[in-house]
């Protein structure tokens, strides 16, 4: 069942393989699953980490609706996303999203709406530690320096 | 009444609390009303809304500026999103 929130801890991906196996049944060929890692370089500056948080229960809320609107479509099975908070280091996973379909034409054409919306709906934040100080980051990837106030 | 409010993220560096509440002696306030008492109290507000978009939400949605707030509704202070 299509479902989205926000987690703490990492995905344990097997157990997610073994799950979606169910739906081979039902006519899915296809899971394609999508993993967000923390880039260790931005504008050739070194990324040491991520800081990530939501304004819950909102957060979680949208990310289901968008699992839920999503899956609607012919020939999509099941939609999971799953957005991590907190500290989360140069690469290790940020967010997972698993889409099972009938076909991989499905789950690909899919798979680019979800990540876009995930991007610009959920009320998640994120500070980025790099080298050179801190940042903000908002929007599509634009930053504003942390200001030590 | 009272009221509870949120700065989440960069917001919080320019008022400095992360959360507070507002008491306010009337019974009910429209929600610019509202906003104008706290950006009166949190003056780093402006400088922030200067500088970024901000979204404000009224129990986690977005209402009109006449919409009634009332005795225990959240406010929150958000900057633009950034999943993924």
């Amino acid at each position: 069942m299509s479902e989205g929130r926000i987690i703490e801890n990492d995905l344990d991906l097997n157990a997610v393989v073994k799950e979606f196996s169910k739906y081979s049944k039902d006519g899915s060929g296809a899971l394609l699953i999508f993993v967000g890692l923390v880039k260790g370089l931005v504008d050739d500056k070194k990324v040491y980490e991520l800081e990530y948080s939501a304004y819950e229960p909102y957060a979680s809320e949208i990310l289901n609706k968008i699992a839920v609107e999503e899956s609607r479509d012919e020939g999509i099975y099941d939609i999971r996303i799953y957005h991590k908070i907190g500290s989360v280091k140069v690469g290790e996973p940020t967010l997972y999203i698993i889409i099972s379909g009938g076909s991989r034409h499905d789950v690909i054409s899919k798979m680019s709406k979800v990540v876009e919306r995930v991007k610009k709906e959920p009320y998640i934040f994120k500070l980025e530690k790099r080298e050179d100080g801190e940042y903000w980051v908002y929007g599509d990837g634009r930053r504003f320096r942390r200001e030590k106030r | 009444m009272k009221v509870h409010v949120k700065f989440l993220a960069a917001v919080s560096d320019y008022t400095g609390v992360y959360k507070t509440e507002i008491e306010l002696d009337e019974e009910e306030y429209t929600f610019n009303k509202i906003l104008d008492f706290i950006r009166e109290k949190y003056p780093g507000l402006k400088e922030i809304e200067a500088k970024i978009p901000i979204i404000i939400l009224l129990n986690g949605r977005k209402p009109k500026p006449d919409t009634r707030v009332q005795d225990g509704d959240k406010i929150a202070f958000l900057p633009p999103t950034s999943g993924g």
